[in-house]
């Protein structure tokens, strides 16, 4: 015997479903790159506005409502372009293992310390940590491999830049914070 | 002076004055003192390079004895950042004695955990599923990440076996039983005998006795075998009897560092 569940009728307030469905999307584009949420230009479109004001307006709607969650939703810009995503106001894990939060944390510690360049080559995070004993060789390619699979780096030429979610999940003071963690403790 | 608030100016500004008739210092050469302070902690902490306790006692004492001469806010703010720097100094010195007994693992678990507690991640609901997409899951089962630990556990285990052995030699954790420390009292009277009843310099016993003499010479004071007494700034007489006595005796611990022997 089955039973359903007779609940009161909700009015459901489309609008605001499809934007939360849309702003805590992820997807890959042509080059291989995750990306979080939507592009700026294509939720224009699809509301119907024509400037930021009146986008950031709506967006304000929709902000109220995650707040009691524990979400807020943020703007940033990855290669030129704006994006619009979902992301939680306190610190809680997310879907990395330690060994590649740790190797996360050591490549924070080189880019920031780093005045010259926005990256840190793979040569670098080899010496510090495969020939520091950390990690074998192994487990450090699967795991630069995991994290730019994530959306936390991006590989280039031998050169690891910071990923859109690295940007996202850690601004720049939490950045600094992690680089000088793990300065004391990686010696 | 005077009473009620006038009184209370007044007595501040004499203070002031004696203060500065004693021990004169020009407030330029005070900023120069505590810059070059926090500039020497600032590189270390930048360069990872520990500062000894003892030396950052010293610049401790120096602060300590400017800061009742600071008068503007400039210096007291350099005050704050000095104090500071004392305090991450510590800390980077914690981290290096702590370094020696974690092996690489338990590092990169602490690591990983200020890494976790600083993130704010994003959420997704819909879209790209990053783990459970079929050929990307067979990729992660077939390379899946071991931790290197598992490989080489033991290694890990000896050399931290090795670590704490060494630590338990320089600290010499050999027991003694009594027949010992009765032999071991009699050296300590047998060193100390020229000495009692005349003022020695604290210095003078450190040189004379080694750590276990002082340890067993402490012993025989709190059991009232011997009678110490404070005399000076740095010197002190031992007796047999308890001579020296009175009621305005004020009892005070002395740490020696004894003779590497």
């Amino acid at each position: 015997m089955s039973s359903t569940f007779e609940s009161k009728p909700v009015k459901l307030d489309e609008e605001l479903a499809e934007l939360i469905a849309v702003l805590s999307s992820r997807w890959r584009a042509l080059d291989g790159s995750v990306h979080f949420g939507v592009e700026e230009d294509r939720l224009k479109k699809a509301l119907d506005v024509k400037s930021r004001a009146s986008l950031e307006r709506k967006l304000e709607e929709v902000q109220k409502k995650l707040l009691p969650m524990g979400l807020e939703i943020v703007r940033y810009s990855y290669e030129g372009k704006f994006y619009y995503c979902i992301r939680t106001i306190y610190g809680v894990p997310s879907e990395l293992t330690d060994e590649e939060y740790a190797v996360l944390g050591v490549i924070i510690y080189h880019i920031e310390t780093n005045k010259e360049h926005d990256y840190v080559t793979k040569k670098q995070l080899e010496i510090t940590l495969v020939n520091g004993n950390y990690l074998n060789m192994y487990q450090f390619e699967q795991i630069l491999r995991n994290l730019e699979m994530f959306g936390y780096i991006k590989r280039r030429r031998g050169n690891v830049y910071y990923g859109s979610r690295t940007l996202v999940e850690f601004d720049e003071e939490r950045r600094r914070a992690i680089a000088d963690e793990v300065k004391a403790w990686l010696v | 002076m005077g009473n009620g608030d006038n009184g209370t100016l007044i007595e501040k500004e004499e203070f002031k004055i004696i203060e500065s008739l004693v021990t004169p210092v020009p407030p330029r050469e005070i900023t120069r003192q505590l810059w070059g302070i926090a500039k020497k902690y600032e590189t270390a902490i930048k360069e990872n390079l520990i500062i000894s306790i003892e030396e950052a006692e010293q610049d401790r004492n120096i602060v300590n004895m400017l800061f009742r001469k600071y008068t503007d806010l400039k210096t007291r703010i350099l005050d704050a950042r000095i104090l500071q720097n004392f305090v991450s100094m510590q800390r980077l010195r914690d981290v290096h004695v702590i370094m020696k007994y974690l092996d690489k693992s338990e590092i990169i678990k602490y690591i990983a955990y200020q890494v976790k507690r600083r993130g704010t991640p994003i959420v997704t609901f819909t879209g790209y599923s990053l783990r459970s997409t079929p050929r990307l899951e067979r990729k992660l089962t077939s390379s899946k990440v071991e931790p290197k630990y598992d490989q080489n556990i033991s290694i890990f285990k000896e050399e931290a076996e090795r670590t704490l052995l060494m630590f338990n030699e320089e600290i010499d954790m050999s027991s003694v039983d009594k027949l010992d420390i009765d032999s071991l009292k009699k050296e300590t009277l047998m060193k100390l005998k020229p000495y009692f009843d005349k003022p020695i310099k604290i210095k003078t016993l450190s040189h004379l006795l080694s750590h276990i003499q002082l340890n067993i010479l402490s012993q025989m004071i709190r059991d009232n075998e011997l009678f110490a007494y404070k005399r000076g700034k740095d010197s002190i007489i031992i007796s047999k009897t308890p001579k020296y006595l009175s009621e305005d005796n004020k009892y005070e611990t002395i740490v020696i560092e004894g003779a590497e022997k």
